[in-house]
């Protein structure tokens, strides 16, 4: 029924699903986006790994150092380094432009988790770099009163014993904010909290006095669960102290900033965002897709481009469906690859399963044995392509960028 | 309890070997005719045989045909049971389905065995048995109904050492029984060895009873003495919701994978018989999960769609008197073996039998046990209840601080230390909040059973609480537990992932096998959560 | 122990809390569980025959879970399935009971003169009175119109055509809003429709279902369903006005009474969407009007952004009228059909909404719009600027030509 004919049309509102439809629309292309779920920004960190921990081995220092262990068919060799550099510049200038800015990278940058370890990432928001940290001797440590999912003593227990922070002291501090209730309340009801004039004050106040000036302070996710770092520069300043926001488990605040600055952009540049719909199909001639279809309420509907992304992501995010020995691509029933042995037995080890995915060629269009793309106009961007073991490797959202933006400029 | 100085050089009449519900059935019994009685069980209560299995509280009809004996056995100790243990046991009920793929003959020697074993059942029309459990195959050609019921082991282990605690029956965990101690052919006493300190102690006695279920090969070599045992596997599959109200069986020759058991929040399914590498062997292989999915779908033909959050695996101690059967063929009966016949006065070992009648071969052994020691007391076990009902000052209280279904829930799993927690919930209102959401395990009631000098590994408070073993297995209450070990000073010295990766790494070993279809989001997610963005196994930069 | 249920099956959830983040109640109200312990996690309770959470009667139904959730969990249906539920405990109440009944309570108005049910909805006498019934005292509840929709329309000059199209025009517009319904019916008239507003048809049923009365909401969708089928078996479009009505007739009556409506689920096309499915059929063309320096703001509705078919009149309106018009993107109005109506749910109400009412407010906009009758009286009582259905802004600001053969 709807006989609009986008450019682009973008699947999957996830890092690369987001990305993808601001870069293709930035440079004046019709774009439509259909989502099913808020995509994971909601729940992880909203940081841009690039590349933490080399295949063979140990933290890189610089993500492009370990660039030459990578195995054939990771995507970043799909996409060279000279795509991943412009994606990087494009990705900060957007964060620079809706002033939420994301800190320019050479080489690693290390946030704080509330495991009490050190995340390798690339591009990071300044309230998340423990870089800032470096100046201070006094590190506290500052959980809110009965908040959830943050504990001081883990961070503090687990850094104070690191050789690598060995000029530091770390002390854990407890802020009261009876504002949030006595319990059952995160980092998301915290930093919402902070969105206020009342709640970033009542923050301040409580802790100076607590403080030294000139310390370093590691809190959880809650300066704010809007995009800008107004209240992360207001309480730096006012606290006289360097401040550091760590990675938690979900939900997770600062992929929420991110999302909603994404979602924003998406919005002020006319890109048209249909919610809650699931592609079911899509129809397909002489090796190009036509159209993909929703169903709704309305019945069954179609949605015309001249390009699509599928940027639908793994299995959380639905774009790999999976049943026993076997796993495809939801909408176009892609094959993919599955070597025996999907899980290692052990938990922290690499995962088989996490680089199963579409095999694309260097055009990121899914391609057969030979190289061949099976359809020419369906580009894939993010965790849905083959061959990255993010969770292992460190290379999640450095690969959704990396590949959006590939797949946006090859419209 | 773990203070191993307190009973060390103290006299008991009787050592049991084995924190599993045979043990702690003897442990019962015995305390309860006056016998002073301590168990030494070497992990964790309820960490071996007594939870690895479906949770199937038999009415009997299973054995009504190659087993009679057994089957009118469960049929009594059912009813035992469902009398005295009604905080581990879901009087569910049960039905056994005949799908046109099944042998029509069995159907009728199984209701001749039925009821010459005393075994209740009652017919139902295909039709009435899909009505009551729609989820059922349009196979199905007869159905009927039995006293089948749902027990959780995890609880029925301890809420008979608690029970027996009150007549002054002592146990420890984490509690390896290294040495037994005889001279002139009598047993003198065991040394035991703090599974967690390393360190040893002497405890002498008059008796010693292995209790070891598959282990009890090994323990008897410690005497020299020989079992003939044979370990056997048994693999489930633990579905993350009940797909049915009640237990549901096949109704054909005992076989791989033909009982369903619901059970709280989820559903088990198993169950196989293997050759057992040993024991310890509890691992399923990938194959095994995939060979009992696709034997589920058989009876439940929708089980495509239902997520699968671990399989798992027990192993059986089945009898190999003369290695001339095996696997399922095995007799399910108990043994009782007398080592005074080798030589050795004061050892005794039990072993076979089955979950349902743990209390009958307790009563058994402790006859035995007791007739050593002169003691005419009859058993009892089976007319006092386990755990009293909550009263109604406790449930008045209770009604105040936790939710009106939790509380009960928090009752059956706590049993006399629910107190504990209510204090905790009514003198602070964030012990009111859920640490895990999936089980509804509430900060009291978590940080009540950490506080136990038993939980010597989150996987201990797990076997308490249920904590991390609902739909997120692990990926939100595991860091929450963590955070309240921390919060409690129980952490001692240890790192956050020293505590954790543990943990995740026992839950991951479940979903391992299991793992395509609805389950591979929750380990994507998993995953992501731990080693994404909390780096929980990473290094330090140079 | 309760019967299984086989349709609802809380498997696909992998409690990652997406569907919490986003809850605009459980932001407001901390009461509140939030949809993912009400919804999948008390769910497996449930089968169980164990009550799940409490406090699941916050729940306003507004979908935003349903919206935020990677995997297709079913939340709200299952949060609603357990407020109708028998085993639970939670009986409705009578607030509940004058809030699913709206139909019914307008239609006994309508029997007395426009001024006299003006006059008895807005005295602070009656107001005081439902407030006693739990309807709060400061909720803007809708005026009653003092006509009937369905009676306007039949004293119409009746059109013929071949080409036939069905409208649902729903509650809202039938009691207190039958100026949109006119409109819209101008319109597809305009391009060559006969419009059939079929007799019989009744609620959609979904304010009984949202405060528990699910019985009388089977009723209703059997009823509508079998009306509804017989146009769509005869390829006669059926169109909605409401969100709400729309999501309800098709996704909702499948997934919450199977057995009222078996077979074929109905297709119903959003208002704005069968406009501009006429507008590319070339059987209507739609210039920009004089819109007299006018702005617009326009909220959607969250069962229109829940119904998975993008935002048809916000992409109309910019076709129509550019830069005039400006999507809020501020999310829930805090209304949720009757919800904020309801005393001590009011205040949740308001607070969901300040984001939506600042927002309004802040862009100077003449003119609110958006396709849900609730959502614009809460939008009108929260920031005093008037709101209007899309189809309105359509027919009085642009300049419409049919090709009516």
């Amino acid at each position: 029924m709807n006989g609009k004919i986008y450019d682009n049309i973008v699947i999957g509102a996830g890092m690369a699903g987001l990305l993808n439809a601001v870069f293709s629309a930035s440079s004046g292309k019709s774009v439509k986006l259909i989502t099913a779920g808020a995509g994971s920004l909601t729940i992880g960190s909203g940081l841009i790994d690039l590349l933490g921990y080399s295949t063979v081995g140990g933290i890189l220092k610089d993500p492009f150092d370990g660039f030459s262990t990578l195995e054939a068919g990771h995507p970043y060799l799909k996409c060279g380094r000279a795509a991943i550099d412009k994606a990087v510049r494009a990705f900060l200038d957007i964060c620079d432009k809706r002033g939420f800015p994301y800190l320019p990278a050479n080489g690693c940058r290390f946030v704080p988790t509330a495991m009490g370890r050190l995340k390798p990432s690339f591009l990071v928001p300044p309230s998340m770099d423990m870089e800032s940290l470096r100046g201070a001797e006094t590190v506290y440590v500052a959980g809110v009163d009965g908040m959830k999912d943050f504990s001081p003593e883990i961070i503090c227990g687990a850094f104070s014993s690191m050789e690598y922070f060995k000029c530091k002291r770390f002390e854990p501090l407890s802020v009261s904010l009876p504002e949030l209730g006595a319990a059952g309340f995160g980092s998301m009801e915290a930093a919402r909290f902070m969105d206020s004039e009342e709640g970033c004050s009542a923050f301040i106040d409580r802790l100076k006095g607590k403080i030294n000036t000139g310390c370093g302070m590691i809190i959880p996710p809650i300066l704010g669960s809007k995009p800008g770092l107004w209240v992360y520069e207001r309480v730096k300043s006012e606290l006289n102290a360097e401040i550091c926001e760590s990675a938690v488990i979900p939900p997770a605040v600062t992929g929420y900033r991110l999302r909603s600055m994404l979602m924003g952009f998406l919005g002020d540049l006319g890109v048209e965002l249909a919610e809650n719909a699931r592609v079911i199909s899509a129809e397909v001639k002489n090796g190009r897709c036509i159209s993909v279809s929703t169903a709704g309420p309305g019945g069954v509907k179609s949605h015309r481009a001249d390009n699509f992304t599928v940027a639908s992501g793994g299995f959380y995010g639905g774009g790999l469906t999976s049943a026993a020995g076997r796993v495809w691509e939801s909408v176009f029933g892609l094959p993919v690859k599955t070597p025996d042995g999907w899980a290692s037995a052990d938990f922290s080890e690499r995962q088989n399963y996490s680089g199963f995915g579409v095999s694309v060629n260097d055009r990121l269009n899914a391609c057969d044995i030979l190289g061949k793309p099976v359809y020419e106009n369906v580009y894939f961007a993010g965790r849905i392509i083959a061959g990255a073991d993010s969770p292992y490797e460190h290379s999640g959202n450095g690969v959704a960028l990396a590949t959006s933006y590939l797949a946006a400029s090859l419209l | 309890m773990r203070d191993f100085k307190g009973i060390a050089d103290t006299w008991f009449d009787v050592v049991i070997i084995g924190g599993g519900v045979t043990g702690a059935g003897i442990l019962r019994d015995l305390s309860m005719r006056g016998l002073k009685t301590v168990l030494f069980e070497k992990s964790d209560l309820a960490s071996g045989t007594s939870s690895r299995f479906h949770g199937l509280l038999h009415s009997g009809a299973r054995y009504a045909v190659t087993d009679p004996e057994a089957a009118a056995e469960c049929a009594s100790e059912n009813a035992v049971l469902n009398r005295i243990a009604k905080y581990a046991v879901e009087p569910s009920g049960g039905m056994f389905v005949r799908t046109k793929n099944d042998d029509r003959d069995f159907e009728e020697r199984w209701k001749e065995g039925c009821s010459a074993s005393g075994v209740f059942f009652e017919r139902i029309s295909a039709g009435e048995a899909r009505e009551m459990e729609p989820g059922l195959t349009s196979d199905t050609e007869s159905a009927y109904l039995v006293k089948d019921c749902a027990v959780d082991g995890f609880r029925l282990v301890w809420q008979n050492v608690l029970s027996a605690g009150f007549y002054g029956g002592d146990f420890r965990t984490y509690a390896e029984v290294a040495c037994i101690e005889h001279s002139g052919g009598k047993v003198t006493g065991v040394r035991v060895r703090d599974a967690v300190s390393g360190e040893e102690i002497s405890v002498p006695c008059g008796c010693v009873v292995n209790a070891t279920g598959p282990w009890s090969a090994h323990t008897a070599k410690l005497v020299g003495a020989h079992i003939g045992i044979k370990p056997d596997k048994g693999a489930l599959l633990a579905f993350n919701h009940r797909f049915c109200s009640r237990v549901v069986n096949r109704l054909r020759m005992p076989s791989d994978g033909d009982i369903f058991v619901p059970h709280g929040s989820v559903t088990i399914f198993g169950t196989t018989s293997s050759d057992a590498s040993g024991p310890d062997d509890s691992q399923p292989s990938d194959a095994e999960a995939r060979y009992l999915a696709g034997l589920a779908g058989e009876i439940f033909p929708e089980i495509e769609s239902h997520r699968i959050l671990r399989a798992f695996a027990g192993t059986r101690p089945l009898i190999d008197l003369d290695h001339a059967h095996l696997g399922r063929d095995a007799s399910r009966n108990f043994i009782i073996t007398d080592h005074e016949k080798d030589g050795l006065s004061g050892f005794i070992t039990i072993f076979g039998g089955k979950l349902t009648t743990y209390r009958l071969m307790a009563e058994k052994i402790s006859d035995i046990v007791c007739g050593k020691f002169f003691i005419t007391k009859k058993c009892r076990t089976a007319e006092e209840e386990l755990l009293p009902s909550m009263s109604q000052s406790l449930a008045d209280r209770a009604k105040k601080v936790f939710p009106p279904s939790g509380a009960e829930l928090i009752y059956a799993r706590l049993g006399p230390l629910f107190e504990t927690a209510l204090k905790k919930a009514e003198a602070d209102p964030r012990r009111r909040e859920l640490l895990c959401e999936c089980e509804f395990v509430t900060l009291a009631e978590y940080e009540t059973a950490a506080a136990l000098d038993t939980s010597v590994s989150l996987s201990d408070i797990r076997r308490r609480t249920r904590m991390g073993m609902g739909t997120c297995q692990g990926s939100f209450c595991g860091f929450r537990a963590l955070v309240s070990v921390f919060g409690m000073g129980l952490n001692r010295e240890r790192g956050g992932a020293e505590i954790l990766l543990p943990f995740l790494n026992e839950r991951w070993k479940g979903m391992k096998p299991a793992m395509w279809g609805l389950q591979m989001p929750e380990a994507e997610l998993m995953k992501n959560i731990y080693s994404s963005s909390l780096n929980i196994s990473g290094g330090q930069p140079e | 122990m309760p019967p299984i249920k086989k349709e609802i099956n809380p498997d696909l959830c992998t409690g990652c809390s997406a569907c919490t983040v986003s809850c605009p109640v459980a932001q407001a109200a901390p009461e509140f569980p939030g949809p993912k312990i009400a919804g999948p996690v008390s769910e497996r309770f449930r089968l169980s025959g164990v009550a799940g959470a409490e406090r699941i009667s916050y729940c306003s139904n507004c979908k935003n879970c349903d919206i935020a959730c990677p995997r297709g969990v079913p939340v709200s249906l299952m949060t609603m399935a357990a407020l109708n539920g028998q085993d639970n405990g939670i009986r409705p109440s009578l607030n509940n009971l004058i809030l699913a009944n709206g139909p019914a309570m307008a239609r006994v108005a309508g029997i007395f003169p426009h001024f006299l049910v003006k006059f008895a909805m807005e005295s602070r006498l009656s107001r005081l009175i439902l407030d006693g019934l739990g309807i709060d005292k400061r909720s803007p509840l809708p005026v009653f119109a003092g006509e009937y929709f369905p009676d306007v329309f039949k004293k119409r000059k009746k059109f013929k055509s071949d080409k036939k199209v069905v409208l649902f025009s729903g509650c809202f517009i039938n009691f207190y809003d039958p100026e949109t319904g006119t409109d819209f019916v101008d319109i597809l008239e305009k391009a060559g429709y006969e419009v059939i507003l079929p007799e019989g048809l009744v609620c959609c049923g979904l304010p009984m279902a949202a405060n528990g009365f699910a019985g009388k909401a089977a009723k209703n969708a059997a009823v509508n369903y079998g009306i509804l089928k017989k146009y769509c078996g005869e390829g006669i479009p059926v169109t909605a006005l409401c969100p709400s009505c729309a999501l309800m007739l098709t996704r909702e009556y499948g997934e919450m009474f199977p057995e009222a409506v078996s077979g074929e689920p109905l297709a119903v096309a959003d208002a704005c969407s069968f406009i501009a499915s006429l507008m590319e059929k070339g059987e209507l063309e739609a210039r920009e009007g004089n819109i007299g320096g006018m702005s617009f703001i326009y909220h959607a509705p969250c069962h229109l952004r829940a119904a998975g078919d993008g935002l048809p009149g916000y992409e109309l309106l910019k076709r129509l009228a550019g830069d005039a018009v400006k999507n809020a993107s501020a999310g829930c109005c805090g209304i949720a059909g009757s919800y904020g109506f309801k005393k001590g749910k009011y205040e949740i109400g308001i607070k969901v909404g300040r984001a939506l009412f600042d927002e309004v407010k802040k862009s100077g906009a003449s003119l609110a719009v958006s396709e849900c009758g609730t959502c614009r009286v809460q939008i009108t009582g929260g920031t005093g600027v008037r709101a209007a259905h899309p189809v309105s802004v359509v027919k009085k600001f642009t300049v419409l030509s049919g090709f009516t053969r």
